[in-house]
């Protein structure tokens, strides 16, 4: 019997409640004290087209989906035939035979347990709705995996209990039949749960949930952004909270206003941050080297999905990392930041907006469909550092300054690039922000050396951030490893699962994870490359976005790489395979 | 203490050519801000960018010089970031009513408080003189050396027909006194203020001055009959060009404005509120 670890995946068209039914499955084992990884993919459409969920459990770790899928809930005959591959020997698929009149496919090679449930029948027996199938088939897969039935009566009623109580009593009983149905009666089904406390309470978040969460700890009051996938749930969960978290929540007419709207409040002292995938990051950059002249703190949030143009809108890509680096024209300086999972989605966000006011400039978190919108079971989160809000100046430190005969200015040069702060409304502290170069006041200058001084006043700011701030790539898995998968971002969810099936193989391979992208911090980074023996650089783009930026920063080449642009995510297999043939 | 220009002075000098329409849309506003009798740091200004966006370099208030065209979403951040400010954006006609028309229309859906200043001389001045949303019809200009084809925007007419913005209102450069009075009653009322200057610009509108002008514009608040509540009657106005043209305040409703909707700035500024420990464990349940 193999306890706590398998994958269970639902598969149906668009508008079948899939997306929910893997929450709910998601949270039954989260609840069991399981680690959960739920990952969906979709087409670009609202009803039909084939969609899919699949969870991971994993009693110590799941970082990500993996291959194998050891429960199939096959909620129409296309799941099956799409999803074969997948099934391995000992692989069970729960469907109803009311969806295969003309008899079931055959699968040959595959010792597979087919589990019927006639979800239908049991539907029109109680005129229950048809999305009411996806609670039978919760019920079924944790009867087949012997789930303790009290933690899935717990989430089922919690779930429904919130919108409608009678609703949860019908899901209760649905749930319930479907348990009872398989039950004890599939003898060869050698996977199961067996419920363990988790030493600290657990929830199961979206990376998209992360991030937000991350910006209304760290005082996000003002939020605007135009919706595009894979972004737009960020915009909805803010939205919601707007009044329990007094928050202002902008949908705007575009990217453009959003852009210039969170620079508004920036300017103003309200902490701001705006949401967004590629194309609206491109309607975005003339207003990002805006924020970088005009040294305004501002924090964008750049979900990645493949391009060019309009390309695989729901699928996910890492090909912007190289656009986010030289958005906007002229130079400037900026920090880009990426975080890997839900935890540093959360981390990186509460971060970004600190940086953003300690250094006066553009915080970009890079992350991409794949980190947010696939849901993993986290502790709850908590800041590891206060806010920090730099060299804002308080109205009585301002009424100093004037005391003392110096003319407030805004740019004034400092040791460390950054100028004090003042806010409109604030006595004293008069000024104007421009788009245009200018002097330490604001005014308009076409000096040479007056722009030169500038230039490198505001590109001070990032010595002094590399000097306090910027934090080195990360090991994870053994020391002195044989060899290095290097990534960013959302690679690091894979990866660390390739890392343990190495460890489990005997294999020696380890991986290096980079949030600190721009500016390179080039002595860490270079202190962490030394200590590797092969690298493998795994990324999710065609022209080796990170690995020319390391080569061009820090002088390093990676051993090999392994790339895919094809829209779909890594998985731990496939990396493990690629480091296997270099190690 | 009365308030002087000299108290409204910056280090910095217009570059406007000389009788440029510019000089009377500053004097304008600057006897605005002293007829308002607020303290200079609660105003902040914001524009685009073109020969109205350099406005705020001169006037000692907060500013904002922003980008082309996009000084409507600046602005109302600023606005809804401290609302307390007396907020106002200034842009030309093409920065507002032709790269930036899309934020004008929602500006208007949205009536926030600030009053929103077009320095309107039908013509891109400060790239050299090609045509605007506003030229008329057949004007040669640099790149219109043929004539300009297209049908001009009308933006009293647009504002009009807009539902939201609560005062619309025309002036012109060449009446400072009027012009004054109309910014100070856009400064004033309580909710999106639109304030379409004819501007003469004399290097690049040879057709458009202030001759044109003088002969042709008289005052909405000297014709007794003119009722600035009634949008069929501010209509028929907003129509005349070729012998008449209105002047004053077209149309000034009470409504309610968008901030009036968001809770969080009922009881103070968002930047007055303190985010130095925010508790976000309530949000955890629904995730457990």
């Amino acid at each position: 019997m193999e306890t706590n670890r398998f994958q269970w995946k639902i598969g149906g068209e668009a508008g079948f409640g899939i997306m929910t039914t893997g929450l709910v499955f998601s949270r039954v084992c989260m609840r069991a004290g399981l680690k959960t990884f739920a990952y969906p993919e979709y087409p670009s459409l609202i009803r039909g087209g084939h969609n899919t969920y699949q969870v991971f459990v994993d009693a110590e770790q799941a970082s990500t989906q993996i291959h194998p899928v050891h429960i199939l809930v096959a909620l129409n005959k296309e799941t099956i035939t799409l999803h074969t591959e997948e099934l391995i020997d000992g692989s069970a698929i729960i469907y109803d035979p009311a969806d295969f009149k003309d008899g079931l496919p055959t699968i040959e090679g595959k010792q597979l347990i087919w589990v019927p449930v006639p979800m239908n029948q049991i539907i029109k027996e109680r005129e229950g709705h048809r999305v009411a199938r996806n609670t039978i088939a919760i019920g079924a897969s944790l009867g087949l995996l012997q789930c303790p039935w009290e933690i899935i009566e717990g989430v089922i009623s919690d779930w429904f209990g919130k919108k409608k109580p009678h609703l949860a009593e019908e899901n209760v009983a649905l749930t319930k039949i479907g348990y009872d149905a398989v039950a004890g009666k599939y003898a060869t089904f050698n996977y199961n749960i067996e419920a363990r406390t988790p030493a600290k309470p657990h929830m199961v978040i979206s990376g998209n949930g992360s991030i937000a969460m991350g910006a209304m700890k760290a005082g996000m009051k003002f939020f605007a952004a135009y919706p595009m996938t894979p972004s737009s749930d960020i915009l909805g969960y803010l939205s919601r909270q707007e009044r329990k978290m007094d928050l202002v929540v902008k949908h705007t007419e575009d990217e453009i206003a959003a852009m210039n709207m969170i620079i508004g409040a920036g300017f103003a002292g309200v902490r701001a941050m705006t949401a967004t995938s590629g194309g609206g990051f491109a309607l975005m950059g003339e207003a990002l080297g805006m924020a970088g002249l005009a040294e305004v703190p501002i924090v964008v949030i750049m979900g990645q999905r493949p391009g060019p143009s309009t390309g695989l809108p729901t699928w996910t890509s890492q090909a912007d990392l190289r656009f986010v680096l030289h958005a906007s024209q002229g130079e400037f300086p900026r920090i880009v930041l990426t975080p890997g999972d839900a935890e540093e989605c959360f981390q990186s966000t509460y971060e970004a907006f600190n940086l953003a006011e300690k250094y006066q400039t553009p915080v970009i978190v890079v992350v991409d469909k794949y980190v947010q919108e696939s849901w993993k079971s986290v502790e709850l989160y908590e800041a590891t550092t206060s806010i920090d809000r730099g060299k804002l100046l308080t109205q009585d430190e301002l009424n100093a300054a004037v005391e003392n005969g110096a003319a407030y200015l805004r740019h004034k040069y400092t040791q460390d690039g950054v100028s004090p702060r003042a806010l409109p409304g604030m006595e004293h502290g008069r000024h104007i922000a421009s788009s245009y170069e200018h002097v330490e006041s604001g005014a308009t200058t076409e000096d040479e050396l007056e722009t030169v001084k500038q230039n490198d006043k505001r590109f001070e700011k990032l010595q002094t951030f590399l000097k306090t701030d910027a934090k080195g790539p990360v090991f994870y898995g053994p020391e002195n490893a044989d060899l290095t998968i290097v990534g960013w971002g959302s690679t690091k969810q894979p990866a660390l699962e390739a890392v343990r099936m190495a460890e489990a193989a005997g294999l020696s391979i380890n991986y290096l994870h980079f949030i600190y992208i721009d500016p390179l911090p080039l002595k860490l980074v270079q202190e962490a490359l030394r200590k590797t023996k092969k690298t493998l650089c795994v990324e999710g783009n065609k022209l080796g976005q990170l690995e020319g930026w390391v080569r061009e920063h820090a002088g390093i080449t990676m051993s090999d790489h392994f790339r895919k642009y094809g829209g779909r995510p890594f998985y731990p297999e496939e990396i493990l395979e690629q480091a296997k043939k270099h190690l | 203490m009365t308030m002087k220009l000299t108290n409204l002075q910056t280090t910095e000098n217009p570059d406007w050519c000389p009788g440029c329409g510019d000089f009377g849309i500053l004097m304008g506003i600057k006897k605005a801000l002293i007829a308002l009798e607020r303290p200079l740091h609660e105003t902040c200004i914001v524009s685009g960018i073109g020969c109205s966006g350099k406005l705020n370099h001169f006037v000692n208030t907060y500013g904002f010089e922003g980008i082309h065209g996009r000084a409507l979403p600046l602005a109302a951040a600023v606005h809804l970031a401290n609302h307390k400010l007396n907020v106002v954006a200034v842009g030309g006609d093409g920065d507002g009513y032709g790269i930036g028309m899309a934020h004008f229309m929602h500006a208007m859906r949205r009536n926030m408080d600030m009053t929103y200043i077009v320095h309107n001389n039908q013509v891109y001045g400060l790239t050299k003189g090609q045509y605007s949303p506003t030229t008329e019809p057949g004007m040669k200009t640099s790149s219109s050396p043929f004539g300009a084809i297209e049908t001009p925007v009308n933006p009293i007419k647009l504002a009009l027909a807009s539902e939201g913005i609560s005062f619309i209102a025309r002036g012109f450069a060449g009446d400072i006194q009027f012009l004054h009075d109309i910014i100070l009653a856009g400064m004033k009322h309580n909710g999106f203020a639109l304030i379409d200057v004819l501007q003469p610009c004399v290097t690049f509108n040879k057709l458009n001055t202030y001759e044109f002008f003088k002969s042709r514009v008289y005052r909405l608040d000297e014709d007794t009959t003119y009722d600035n509540t009634n949008k069929k009657m501010a209509m028929e106005r907003c129509e005349e060009w070729d012998t008449r043209i209105a002047t004053g305040i077209f149309y000034q409703v009470d409504t309610p404005t968008y901030e009036d909707s968001l809770p969080a700035i009922a009881e103070k500024p968002l930047v007055e509120h303190d985010i130095t420990n925010i508790d976000i464990t309530p949000l955890f349940k629904e995730f457990m």
